[in-house]
């Protein structure tokens, strides 16, 4: 295999542990300087990861978008961005232990995929490659940051820290109120809907124009649409039922399951056409 | 209120539905589910219908029953459009409608909708216009393209001519990704192989019956109608040779095996069947489509999406709706 992919894969990994490690400690520790510590290696790791990426795009003279290593590291990645546009935005960084953990197992996943690049089969060669793998990396980094809040949901405890001390670091830290984690929730999830929905589109045009059929109930499609049909009943459930709190942070749990099931039980579990291993 | 708990209802039971079939490999010969699921579960199994669950009548049913309320809902939110001026209101009623278009043109699709596949050999026609496609199709040449310097197909293409009543009406070319369509039918590029062709001749007098048959694949012949199969030696693809071979099995009724291997243009005896392997010939797997509700079934879903972004387009001004 190509030597510097495995050395920058296993840096970005290593540091991504370094950085789950000191924002885990903070909660320990409640040491401030761990919070800007584990920052910047979280960021040091990103930049490692943006990196590899990039090596690997320019290696396969494409996107890197066609198999299910480029697909995982490329949603570990968009996890990453989702999570630190939330956690700076609406200042979440003591969800980050957490985000942290899931993009450290997505890139050990990755890791112990097959890293070969091989040329395009002829039904990949297509303009939809691109906006289908695209909608679904934006979809599932959506889904996996809602799941992150939702799990801090269903874990945190009632009583809350009241210590008053107002640098930026405490205020980077908070956690929010449940009301305000599931608003946040809501907002992740309709946006991956949205995205879900643009990769099954895609997917059926392109379907379509490759074997003639748009639907065909190949397990990837299957489990596509339980995705997709258990976002929906979260949506109609919240909207006209008055879904909140703990139900809808199942909804999420579950439906993000569905996501990973999708794409590595699929792929391992029950082989169709979408098992480009 | 009924309505909207009916409707989730259903949805819920159609996403049951969904994930029996994400779990239970569907569409397995049933031997498969036996061999996994034991004698007693795997007939349960199929007699629910388990292993084909999405045409099952059950599916179908849910469907029709979505789309009724789809209806009605979508039917009642246009009329409490009337009253509520506000763009995202718009946005659900536009995304419930493309969903209806999208379900009736599904169902136009399942009714009306067929398609078929057809091995063309180079050089050969298929009647088409016997199977109801409004013309013939000739194969006229192959061609597979290969990354350079490796085996990994990157593309293959037929170059085909459109016919009616044997006058020429088209040329064009098929390929992956790029169908071609004419006249309310699309042809689609799926596959290749080879055909092997020949004759069987019962021994000691029999007459010489001709067979075409793909790589691999399986024929009677002789008086006992026994089993033989056709498969060539090596791969023509990677390793074209001027003379190739091709082996045949027999399998007699009586479970009796035979083997030979065949030169081409020669003809060896296997059994009491002697059989004469006359050539190999490209042939290029191409599914001829009608289906006229793909357009409502895309036009349906893209409308959806706008509606759907349209719907949810005033959270990102951070409201909560």
């Amino acid at each position: 295999m190509i030597h510097w992919e495995a050395y920058l894969l296993l840096s970005v990994f290593v540091v991504y542990v370094g950085g789950v490690l000191v924002f885990s400690l903070r909660n320990w520790l409640g040491s401030n300087r761990l919070i800007a510590a584990g920052v910047l290696l979280a960021g040091v790791a990103f930049v490692l990861h943006t990196g590899l990426l990039l090596a690997r795009g320019f290696a396969a003279g494409r996107l890197p978008f066609s198999n299910l290593y480029e697909f995982t590291l490329v949603f570990a990645w968009a996890t990453m961005l989702i999570f630190a546009f939330f956690a700076v935005r609406f200042k979440l960084l003591a969800s980050a232990p957490l985000a942290l953990s899931l993009t450290t197992l997505l890139v050990g996943i990755a890791a112990m995929m097959p890293r070969d690049i091989r040329p395009l089969m002829p039904a990949l060669r297509s303009g939809w490659l691109q906006s289908h793998v695209a909608s679904g990396v934006l979809a599932y980094g959506a889904f996996a940051v809602s799941a992150v809040l939702a799990v801090v949901m269903l874990t945190r405890s009632e009583e809350r820290d009241e210590s008053s001390e107002a640098d930026w670091a405490v205020k980077y830290w908070r956690m929010p109120e449940l009301a305000e984690l599931e608003r946040y929730v809501h907002g992740l999830i309709v946006f991956g809907f949205f995205f879900l929905s643009v990769l099954m589109l895609t997917g059926a045009i392109w379907a379509e124009e490759t074997w003639g059929r748009w639907w065909g109930w190949d397990p990837k499609e299957i489990w596509a649409l339980v995705t997709w049909l258990i976002y929906l009943v979260y949506l109609h459930g919240r909207r006209r039922f008055g879904w909140t709190g703990q139900t809808t942070a199942w909804f999420s749990a579950v439906g993000f399951f569905a996501v990973m099931f999708t794409l590595f039980g699929v792929t391992y579990l029950l082989p169709g056409l979408h098992s480009y291993k | 209120m009924i309505l909207v708990v009916a409707a989730m209802f259903t949805l819920s039971m159609i996403l049951a539905a969904v994930l029996v079939g994400g779990l239970i490999p569907q569409g397995l010969p049933s031997e498969v589910y036996i061999d996994r699921f034991g004698e007693y579960l795997a007939r349960l199994l199929l007699m629910l219908g388990l292993d084909d669950i999405y045409r099952t009548k059950g599916f179908f049913l849910l469907g029709l029953l979505l789309l009724v309320q789809l209806a009605v809902c979508t039917g009642k939110r246009v009329l409490m459009l009337r009253g509520n001026s506000k763009l995202w209101a718009a946005g659900s009623v536009l995304l419930h409608i493309g969903l209806l278009v999208f379900l009736v043109s599904t169902a136009v699709s399942l009714w009306w909708g067929k398609s078929l596949m057809v091995e063309v050999p180079e050089g050969k026609t298929t009647e088409l216009t016997k199977q109801g496609v409004p013309f013939d199709l000739r194969l006229d040449r192959f061609l597979i393209e290969y990354y350079p310097g490796s085996h990994s197909v990157r593309q293959y293409r037929s170059d085909v001519t459109l016919l009616l009543a044997e006058k020429e009406i088209k040329q064009a070319s098929i390929e992956v990704n790029s169908p071609l369509e004419h006249e309310g039918a699309k042809l689609f590029q799926m596959s290749y192989g080879w055909l092997l062709e020949g004759s069987v001749r019962q021994l000691p007098d029999g007459k010489a019956e001709p067979f075409s048959i793909l790589n691999g694949g399986w024929f009677r012949a002789g008086v006992n109608q026994d089993r033989v199969r056709a498969v060539i030696m090596g791969d023509p693809d990677k390793h074209p040779s001027k003379n190739p071979e091709a082996a045949f099995l027999l399998l007699t009724e009586s479970g009796d095996r035979q083997a030979a291997v065949v030169a081409q243009g020669t003809s060896e005896a296997a059994g009491e069947l002697e059989i004469r392997f006359d050539q190999i010939r490209r042939y290029s797997g191409l599914q001829v489509k009608q289906d006229p509700g793909i357009a409502g079934i895309f036009a349906g879903l893209t409308l959806s999406l706008f509606g759907l972004m349209i719907r949810y387009a005033p959270l990102g001004g951070k409201k909560d709706l």
